[in-house]
């Protein structure tokens, strides 16, 4: 047993320890804990560190064990979630003013299904705002900062929780990704993050921005270990209209039947040069096509391809993100929850209209703002046709070439981001710029496609991460191909020296 | 028809229920006028023949079972647990502005 600090294992590495008996849920528990005291003032990963449920939860946890009435792999271990899962037991506030020190009245399915587990909730970590941003900037809370560079962002909106895996603030972290927001800080900290097709995890509980697009996933150490918790988080839910009826694979040991020599051979692997188009950095690119070669070397065919109505993408996601998010945020009206001016105003003073108006216009931030206004307009009378009806059309026409693609190749890969981590402050009062961002996640996005970020090298020692997409429900091909990839490098070993 | 003028984000601002000064209405025209701008691109996209959906999942009319909900249930909430975060109360209702514009008393 090597004497490395428990924070820093995977979850395949608690379990056995646990298993074997070699550790508590306890001492891990108090192992990261501590590890968040230490060093999370330098990054800003948390909202909230939620001491005592972690210790409740991990004494459970290994009284559970001692009567042998363990949970299976995830039993004991800890971990934080992302800020925008309703919790009955802690806060939770989508990193806005308009939810601080909001208690949700009922649970999330996903943290429903991660108690069941046994899993130790840690805290919870940090987001832009309503999750609407690509740096954690429009966060409440202010920016978590990249591990890597603190001068730097850590990316978004998961900004919090990839930060805090890359420093080791919890053994796993669970996000969401709407337009990237899994992948994208996953590859600026160098960690491992991977969206499932929409509507395989339950999106019950968890606080909406754009209905057609979000989806909960896992940020890991590996690959391995976002399987483990793909398995538990995947499969249907009752309570989400969209959520799928998919069987759900045993992912774990189907990377176990993974024969060593040439584990990628039979394997087609799509390269689209619309991913490398401009704007991506040329250190990007060599780093990815490195990978690309890497996986020709494990024994997969490498097939160049087209997707011409990708760079169309963009513009589809920033008409149909911000329409479902003008809806969706209606539900802030000062009048059943969250921030309102009945709780300051005098009485008397103001009319319902005011209750509205005022209520959102100080519990909301700029970036949220912006977008409720900007979906507005595209929903608005005179406009419908011309905005949302087309860019939903659109939107079939990207999907369509997807499937088309997947038709000759298993797998497609890209950039994640087509440069580094940027520096905090730099975009800020460019909405279109911090737009952009996205460019190369979302047509995955608007197609309910999976995907997945693996840190796949370094520029002037900032990470760099590789996009690995594959056709509807075929997650296990995906997962198969990154943790080929992770057997043959080292780069997600790596971890920032702070 | 791409530029958001001052007028049109006044406008918005109602229909959207948001107070917003000054200051941030002209930003906001800015700054949504170059977005809608960027956007324009997908005029050009021929999307003749293609029928619009909403989504992606292929699924439709998913329906829930006509059963009440019991206590145990995820989505079933006493009233006291549902109505904890809001902030003007009578009782056991929401109690809220008048709706109804008039002559008052």
């Amino acid at each position: 047993m090597s004497t490395k600090p428990l924070y820093t294992y995977t979850i395949e590495e608690a379990a056995e320890a646990l298993k074997k008996g070699e550790t508590t849920s306890v001492a891990l528990t108090e192992s990261c804990l501590e590890r968040i005291a230490e060093v999370d003032a330098q990054i800003n990963a948390f909202v909230i560190v939620l001491p005592e449920l972690a210790r409740a939860q991990a004494q459970e946890s290994d009284a559970r064990r001692k009567m042998g009435k363990t949970r299976g792999i995830l039993d004991g271990i800890p971990y934080n979630l992302k800020d925008v899962y309703a919790t009955s037991d802690s806060p939770t506030s989508a990193s806005s003013k308009m939810l601080d020190g909001w208690v949700a009245p009922y649970n999330a399915t996903v943290y429903t299904k991660l108690r069941e587990a046994g899993a130790v909730l840690l805290g919870k970590t940090n987001t832009d705002e309503f999750t609407m941003g690509v740096s954690t900037e429009t966060s409440y809370y202010g920016v978590t900062r990249n591990p890597w560079d603190r001068e730097r962002v850590s990316g978004g909106s998961s900004g919090g929780p990839a930060a805090s895996i890359a420093m080791h603030m919890g053994i796993f972290s669970i996000g969401t990704d709407t337009g990237g927001s899994i992948r994208q800080p996953a590859a600026f900290c160098n960690v491992t993050g991977v969206r499932p097709t929409y509507g395989r995890v339950s999106r019950w509980g968890e606080i909406p921005m754009a209905s057609s697009l979000d989806q909960t996933g896992p940020i890991t150490k590996t690959v391995r270990d976002a399987a483990i918790l793909l398995e538990v988080l995947c499969g249907h839910d009752p309570l989400d209209a969209n959520s799928s009826p998919e069987t759900v694979p045993a992912f774990l040991q189907e990377l176990n039947e993974v024969v060593e020599e040439y584990p990628l051979k039979g394997l087609k692997v799509g390269v689209a040069k619309e991913y490398f188009g401009e704007g991506v950095l040329p250190e990007v690119e060599r780093l990815v096509r490195e990978a690309i070669t890497t996986l020709e070397n494990e024994g997969a065919e490498i097939v160049e391809l087209s997707l011409p109505s990708v760079p169309h993408a963009l513009s589809v996601y920033y008409i149909i993100a911000p329409a479902e998010v003008s809806s969706n945020m209606a539900r802030y009206d000062g009048i059943r929850y969250g921030h309102s001016i009945e709780r300051t105003a005098a009485v008397g003073k103001h009319d319902l209209f005011d209750v509205y108006a005022k209520s959102r216009g100080e519990g909301l931030g700029a970036e949220v703002k912006r977008r409720i206004m900007l979906g507005t307009h595209v929903l608005s009378s005179g406009y419908y046709d011309a905005y949302y009806k087309k860019a939903e059309a659109v939107r079939q026409v990207v999907t369509q070439e997807f499937k088309d693609a997947f038709k000759q190749v298993d797998i497609l890969v890209a950039p994640v981001s087509p440069h580094v981590a940027f520096k905090i402050g730099e975009q800020v009062n460019d909405p279109l710029a911090m737009y952009k961002e996205d460019i190369l996640t979302v047509p995955l996005n608007i197609s309910g496609i999976p995907g997945l970020s693996v840190p796949c090298g370094f520029y002037k020692g900032l990470p760099v991460g590789l996009q690995i997409m594959a056709n509807h429900f075929q997650e296990s091909t995906m997962l198969k191909t990154a943790a080929a990839y992770q057997d043959a490098t080292i780069f997600h070993q790596q971890s920032p020296n702070l | 028809m791409n530029a958001v003028s001052h007028d049109d984000i006044s406008h918005l601002a109602s229909l959207a229920r948001l107070t917003l000064t000054e200051e941030e209405k002209n930003r906001y025209a800015e700054q949504l006028s170059k977005v809608v701008g960027y956007v324009e691109q997908l005029q050009k996209v021929d999307t003749a023949g293609v029928t619009p959906d909403v989504g992606v999942t292929g699924m439709s009319n998913i329906l829930a079972a006509d059963v009440p909900r019991i206590e145990g249930d995820a989505a079933m909430l006493d009233p006291e647990t549902a109505l904890k975060g809001v902030p003007l109360r009578s009782g056991q209702f929401i109690q809220v502005r008048a709706v109804l514009k008039g002559e008052p008393e």
